[in-house]
């Protein structure tokens, strides 16, 4: 364990507890010039001393590491919790961190890897449960197919069999038939092939105009400093058509977008600049920081909206360590997703049908009244969500037009009071291991249906 | 005169060896294309076997069967039901309402046969 500032603390924790050096080197079994030299940071411990130390100081020997070693110890300790199988000493952490700092920061690196390759396979997962294309694609083939086949087995029993003849042009329309459809099945087969090719379609690659927009707006980190401008000068009449003009600007420097995704980037980007003016960014960045960045605190202070705080929140750039990142999801009243900014640790569907229990859905049955809980992944990381339905009846009177929208948080490490009062949810029914939960609707593949 | 078959079907490569197949096998053919239209083409045709595919243009072929089975002159009409989806699920739902018999794609050519003898019988 790195030394830099550990023997500050000791020397700090002795004296708190009015410990002469001496007695507390007698109590850890060292001398007293060992100890000095410890205090003032001249020698590197571990093990056994670092133990009996924390012992005497009545500490826990995590508690005399510096942040960085903290840091190292909570993700070890995440990455044990994990795995309880496997025996790992949390009592020889500290120990095991002293010893062998590079192993320990191996092992956190291999879990950080098989934590993102698990999320990689959930996101698969689900897109091969709900891809759109992908099921379209297989009632394509599989009807293409069963052309080929029924065709093909007539073609091969008139030629087995003398006293059915087959006129001409039947024969030749058949053939033509097979060409047909063999040509479609290669079309078919070529376009999957390309819809999973990991070198054009990882996860990284759009393959609907919501996720080229996706796409879009990550490669801008979902700020745009354009948008952040406000109406020129004595233009407020002419707002709107500033604000299509700036749209139009950005869009027309991306050449990435097709024209679908142009036209949803579009309305996306005039809604930033909405929020964008409706909280103007230095004013919305202070408060933020001033009520601990909770969206219904900033709600009430602004008197806006819960959902544009929340994209206020989710969009904003971040420019401390003490600054959360946040995670958004907004749907439609079909839970077709609208709008998706993805954060580590909490899966976020793309193409909808996601877990029932998220307070995203729960919030429709109680529109504008806003939904805070805490919520529990599979692997045991907690979230603060806080959801919200709207309907705009302005726009539509006859038929409102509903929107959800939630917002995600993670809070560290589970706290107990937060721990139990959490929901735990799932991803999506398909890839989840919750296996009473009265929220399922399909079987999961985990479970073999259970 | 055969007994008559209508085949209610959007591929129509699909239609074309399914009404070879039955026409060799001494069956009257008719053929339809459209979901949105199915049922007036069923109750115009008088049908003594329906196939029906579930994935239709303008209407689902499960929509058709349960108007079919709504029906008195349709209600004991035997229907051979065709689908690319091949999931439980899909079979419960026709079963639930009705269906006579049910075949997922691709099937043979001898099992769409033996199934079309059996149900006109």
């Amino acid at each position: 364990m790195p030394a830099r500032r550990m023997g500050l603390r000791i020397r700090a924790r002795r004296e708190a507890l009015g410990m002469k050096q001496r007695d507390l080197a007698a109590a850890a079994g060292i001398s007293a010039s060992y100890l000095n030299l410890i205090e003032h940071d001249r020698r590197a411990i571990a093990g056994k001393v670092l133990i009996n130390i924390a012992a005497a100081l009545e500490v826990d020997a995590t508690a005399l590491a510096d942040a960085s070693d903290e840091a190292l110890f909570n993700r070890l300790r995440d990455a044990a919790a994990g795995r309880p199988d496997c025996g790992a000493d949390l009592a020889r952490l500290p120990d095991f961190v002293g010893r062998f700092p590079g192993w320990a920061r191996l092992l956190v690196e291999q879990a950080r890897l098989a934590s993102a390759l698990k999320q990689r396979i959930e996101d698969l997962s689900d897109r091969l449960a709900h891809d759109p294309f992908l099921a379209e694609s297989l009632h394509e083939i599989l009807s293409s197919v069963t052309a080929i086949h029924a065709t093909a087995g007539i073609l091969v029993s008139a030629g087995q069999d003398r006293t059915a003849a087959m006129e001409v042009l039947q024969r030749r329309r058949f053939q033509s038939n097979i060409h047909t459809e063999s040509a479609r099945l290669s079309d078919l087969v070529r376009a999957l092939a390309s819809h999973f090719n990991p070198e054009t379609s990882a996860e990284d690659s759009p393959a609907t105009p919501r996720d080229e927009v996706e796409a879009f707006l990550a490669a801008h980190r979902y700020h745009f400093d354009a948008l952040e401008q406000g109406p020129r000068p004595g233009a407020a009449k002419d707002a709107p058509r500033d604000v299509a003009k700036t749209v139009a600007g950005l869009l027309s420097a991306d050449t990435s977008l097709s024209g679908e995704a142009r036209g949803i980037a579009a309305d996306v980007l005039a809604q930033m600049a909405e929020d964008a003016r409706a909280l103007p960014l230095a004013l919305f960045r202070a408060q933020a920081e001033a009520l601990e960045f909770d969206p219904l605190a900033l709600a009430r202070r602004f008197a806006c909206s819960p959902a544009r705080i929340m994209r206020r929140l989710a969009f904003l750039p971040i420019t401390s360590t003490t600054q959360p990142a946040f995670g958004l999801t907004s749907c439609d009243a079909t839970g077709a997703v609208l709008l998706r900014k993805p954060l580590s640790g909490f899966a976020l569907p793309r193409y909808g049908a996601a877990c029932a229990l998220w307070p995203l859905y729960q919030a429709m049955g109680r529109p504008h009244l806003p939904l805070q809980r805490h919520l529990m992944t599979l692997d045991d990381r907690l979230f603060q969500s806080t959801a919200i339905c709207e309907y705009d009846a302005v726009a539509s009177p006859d038929a409102p037009v509903m929107r959800a929208t939630m917002l995600l948080r993670e809070i560290g490490a589970p706290a107990g009071a937060a721990e139990g009062r959490a929901l735990r949810v799932g991803q999506s029914c398909r890839i989840c291991t919750i296996g009473d939960c009265p929220a399922r609707r399909e079987p999961s593949i985990h479970t073999g249906g259970d | 005169m055969g007994k008559h078959v209508l085949v209610i079907e959007d591929e129509p490569n699909i239609i074309e060896a399914i009404s070879y197949l039955l026409r060799q096998d001494g069956w009257r053919v008719s053929t339809h294309f459209d979901g949105a239209s199915a049922l007036q083409r069923v109750f115009e045709a008088a049908p003594d076997l329906l196939i029906l595919d579930v994935m239709l243009p303008g209407r689902s072929g499960f929509d058709i069967l349960r108007d079919l089975r709504e029906a008195p002159q349709t209600r004991e009409l035997p229907v051979l039901m065709l689908t690319a989806k091949g999931q439980a699920r899909d079979r419960e739902t026709a079963e639930a309402i009705g269906v006579s018999h049910y075949m997922t794609k691709p099937f043979s050519n001898q099992e769409i046969l033996a199934a079309a003898r059996e149900l006109a019988g």
